[in-house]
């Protein structure tokens, strides 16, 4: 592996190493016993318990150790995949994080696909156009304005109350026995209007980067040569412009990748749509610690990936990045 | 075949004209070498006459008549039509201006396409350049490269392949010899002289060396500040009427001069900036009177060619 | 029409900075007015519940009765305030960050550098949370989460500035004429990169405007002041009001508000942008 490489791989991993110290030192940093903490939180009834099951819950769970060595266990419960135990969902954090991160995952992509393709379609025509670009440009500008969660509410009530057009929450219809097609259709019916109101807050900046890298192009002498051959208009704009100009795009559509994740956090809130972001919202309302920093971690895990991913894709299609 | 009239060009938002009121014609079949040095307008005037101005520059006057057809009142999809079909024009550094990433036989295709539909291999394309290949000494082997892959002369000599592919009737090229050595130059110029003569076609040649100019061409043009200076015969070149062309030939290389023959002109070409007053190339001109400066001459007749200057040879 | 294109077109161009600053004026005085007077205290229960805009209520009563415009009013001084503190807390350690590390390039600039990646990569929404969990819901602890996750980009931007400036001429015969780093700082970086920060600072603002707002509605902000993400919030919580007409006037007018806010910033921070950028080229 190259030196570039290995230097982003150190950084992603120091940004693993501070999520992980943030996730074990927050709840220990807050005054107040953990474990009062996390008994309590259990219904709107305190819970009194009686000093000798707190002493037994304490060294259960190794808060009476030093903290480094809280530390070490904590790691290496990781290294087990033992995120710990969620106390609202009664079952294992991993459990309930493999089971949502899914449809996180499926609102994610399909909005920043939604969001690209309007991007390159967009830009591709309108890009540096002095006469007609503000008719993109304002509208986009509107609606990234509009926060997604203001914007999802509306949305749910225009489409979903009002015209019942779309359902009001979830990821698919529970009570239907539906299988293969009809099931598929579902979810899209389940997913459309999470995916339009996420795919307006990063549509701005994607235009904005097909736009720049457009413009790049544009002023190429091969443009310019591709016109005085007489090519086709179209020709030119989606072979020429477009393809040239995809590099940059596609090295900025993994970084949204990787962010959009934690951005659907409000948007599923919303919606009711059972991904990680919505269980990030139940955890805070429960408070329940150990699933909320299971997707902290899933969130942070996975920025981390995609981010790497993105580093290698580029290195491999970029040679001049070889030299650095 | 081609005939433009008083064809004046402007930068954008400035007062600056880098073709001034040029007639300019072509014929069937006819030979024409446009000369001047860099700065004179020559590039200008090749863009314009395909009715697409270089960027940055608009045509603000004057027609431009391709067999009855005013380029200049189409619109550009209909302009484009003629573009690398019945005109051709190979700007300079044509070689730079390939897609980076496409091979050079699909560059090929583009154009063979547009008369038929796109679907031809790399054997169908082979065979539309075989005539042209050869001769130019381009191996078939680097069609199937990528333009980062071959030298710049290979390119160049692709670029005037690629312009003569589907046989237009009038070809235009800026400076073809730029990047070529002195073999290379020789060979693409006899080449295109054969390919004319076959093909029936009008040739223009856009040229800072009067040397080529005057043995390739039939008619000579002579391009000072945007305007046009003087036209002859290229038989004629060794006795112009203006003395910028007078210079221009003393500049020259050839063969056999003695070292310390050669000359040049002092100072060097700016475009015009307004309505010219007395003659553009006076403050340069080694015959120049004081009636040069005050009144502008206009393009007469002597003999066989014109000139715009007082002096009577 | 092809006059209006182009009238529109240069309009946009122009006065995208002009639109975006008199909507932030806007706010302003609208945040400074109520601080001087205001139809009711937002918290007292002024009317019957979920009454229609009327004389007395111009933008209705809310699901518990308290006047929306006091409300609408009051968030709009929660929202600038803290788009202004963050704007300027982060603008202000971005600045001195990022030139430190501009002008330290050799190991304090890659020390520097490397904590300002760690930051950036870790995702922002889901670390707000996580902090805001912990620590108590004070509008100060909300403030100072969000000027903590939002200096690094400015740093990074400052950097490169001053990376590049630190070369020129004027600034190395500073430097070679005993100037040291503070007064070079004071003195020259700071005129010098003023419009950039300012630029920055503005999409700070928009940006400091929409997490408070977010994590008001999520429940995280502080339930004390009523902001314009808290409104947006009661209002959904309130069951069953989306089948009644109130949303209108009770979830509509924050909304919007907070729309027009991160409009006007965004905007402004744009047609800085573009001035910068004009400035540039000449």
């Amino acid at each position: 592996m190259s030196r570039y490489l290995k230097r982003r791989a150190a950084t992603y991993l120091l940004v693993l190493a501070v999520a992980l110290s943030l996730n074990f030192l927050l709840p220990r940093s807050i005054p107040g016993n953990p474990i009062e903490e996390l008994s309590s939180g259990l219904g709107n009834l305190p819970v009194l318990v009686d000093p000798k099951t707190l002493q037994a819950l304490q060294s259960y769970y190794g808060l009476d150790k030093p903290l480094l060595q809280q530390f070490w266990s904590y790691l290496e419960g990781l290294t087990r995949g033992d995120l710990g135990y969620s106390i609202s969902y009664r079952a294992p954090v991993s459990q309930v994080l493999v089971n949502r991160f899914p449809w996180t995952l499926l609102l994610t992509v399909s909005s920043l696909l939604l969001s690209f393709s309007a991007a390159l379609l967009l830009g591709s025509r309108w890009a540096g156009s002095q006469v007609g670009e503000w008719r993109v440009l304002l509208p986009a500008v509107l609606l990234e304005s509009v926060p997604s969660f203001v914007l999802g509410s509306l949305l749910l009530i225009l489409l979903g109350v009002k015209l019942p057009l779309f359902p009001l929450s979830g990821a698919y219809s529970t009570l239907s026995e539906a299988t293969g097609l009809l099931r598929l259709l579902d979810v899209i019916h389940h997913a459309a209007m999470p995916v339009l109101v996420l795919s307006t807050s990063s549509f701005f900046s994607a235009y904005l980067v097909v736009r720049s890298s457009v413009l790049l192009v544009k002023h190429e002498p091969y443009v310019l040569m591709a016109k005085i051959k007489g090519l086709p208009e179209k020709t030119i704009r989606y072979h020429y412009v477009l393809r040239t100009a995809l590099l940059p795009v596609v090295t900025f559509f993994g970084l949204r990748l990787a962010y959009s994740a934690g951005g659907a956090i409000l948007v599923e809130v919303v919606f009711s749509y059972p991904g990680v972001g919505r269980l990030i919202y139940e955890a805070v309302m429960s408070h329940d610690y150990a699933l909320l920093q299971g997707a902290f971690l899933i969130f942070t895990g996975w920025v981390v990936l995609i981010n790497f991913a993105t580093d290698c894709l580029y290195f491999s299609l970029d040679p001049r990045v070889k030299e650095v | 075949m081609l005939n433009a009239q008083d064809l004046t060009l402007q930068v954008n938002r400035k007062t600056i004209y880098p073709v001034w009121k040029v007639d300019f014609a072509v014929a069937e079949q006819e030979r024409v070498a446009v000369v001047g040095e860099s700065g004179g307008g020559k590039t200008s005037l090749a863009w314009g006459l395909i009715g697409h101005p270089i960027p940055g520059q608009r045509i603000v006057a004057g027609s431009v008549l391709f067999r009855g057809t005013n380029l200049l009142n189409l619109s550009s999809a209909e302009r484009a039509r003629f573009y690398y079909r019945d005109m051709a024009l190979v700007p300079q550094n044509a070689q730079n201006s390939f897609h980076p990433t496409q091979r050079m036989w699909k560059s090929a295709r583009e154009i063979t396409s547009r008369n038929k539909a796109g679907t031809d291999t790399l054997e169908d394309v082979m065979e539309s350049v075989a005539a042209f290949g050869p001769p130019l000494e381009i191996p078939n082997s680097l069609w199937n490269h990528y333009p980062h892959q071959l030298s710049g002369g290979q390119k160049q000599r692709m670029a005037v392949i690629l312009a003569l592919l589907n046989s237009p009737q009038l070809v235009l090229l800026d400076e073809p010899s730029n990047a070529l050595d002195e073999l290379n130059r020789k060979t693409l110029v006899s080449f295109l002289g054969q390919w004319a003569a076959a093909k029936d076609a009008g040739l223009v040649l856009l040229t800072h060396d009067i040397g080529i100019a005057a043995r390739w061409a039939t008619r000579v043009v002579v391009l000072y500040r945007g305007e046009v200076v003087e036209e002859l015969p290229a038989k004629m070149i060794e006795h112009p009427h203006h003395p910028y062309t007078q210079g221009l030939v003393n500049a020259s290389i050839r063969l056999g001069d003695l070292p310390l023959s050669r000359s040049s002109i002092p100072g060097h070409a700016v475009p015009i900036a307004e309505t010219p007053k007395g003659c553009g190339f006076a403050e340069r001109c080694s015959q120049a009177r004081s009636y040069c400066r005050k009144e502008t001459p206009r393009l007469v007749q002597w003999g066989e060619s014109r000139a715009r200057c007082f002096r009577k040879s | 029409m092809h006059n209006w294109k182009h009238i529109s077109a240069s309009v946009w161009h122009q006065s995208a900075g002009q639109v975006g600053l008199s909507g932030v004026l806007l706010l302003a005085a609208l945040a400074f007015t109520s601080l001087l007077w205001s139809p009711y205290p937002p918290e007292a229960i002024s009317g019957s519940i979920l009454a229609p805009p009327s004389l007395r209520h111009p933008l209705g009563t809310n699901g518990i009765g308290q006047d929306v415009l006091s409300q609408l009013l009051s968030g709009c001084r929660v929202s600038l305030l803290v788009a202004l503190s963050v704007s300027l807390g982060s603008a202000a350690l971005g600045f001195l960050v990022g030139a430190a590390a501009g002008y330290y390039p050799k190991r304090l600039g890659v020390a520097l550098m490397r904590s300002v990646d760690v930051l950036m990569a870790i995702p922002r929404l889901p670390l707000i949370i996580l902090l805001a969990v912990f620590l108590r819901p004070l509008l100060i602890n909300v403030i100072t989460v969000l000027i903590f996750l939002s200096w690094p980009g400015v740093a990074r931007t400052i950097r490169a500035q001053v990376l590049t400036l630190r070369e020129q001429d004027s600034i190395r015969f500073v430097r070679f004429s005993g100037g040291g780093f503070t007064h070079i700082l004071r003195h020259h970086l700071l005129q010098e990169l003023f419009p950039l920060l300012l630029a920055k600072s503005a999409m700070a603002a928009s940006y400091a405007i929409v997490a408070e707002a977010g994590l008001s509605f999520l429940g995280l902000g502080d339930p004390t002041l009523k902001s314009w993400g808290m409104m947006i919030r009661s209002a959904l919580d309130y069951p069953g009001l989306l089948w009644t007409s109130a949303w209108i006037w009770w979830l509509l007018p924050p909304a919007a508000m907070v729309s027009l806010a991160v409009f006007s910033f965004t905007l402004t921070g744009y047609g800085l942008d573009e001035a910068l950028r004009h400035q540039e080229s000449d």
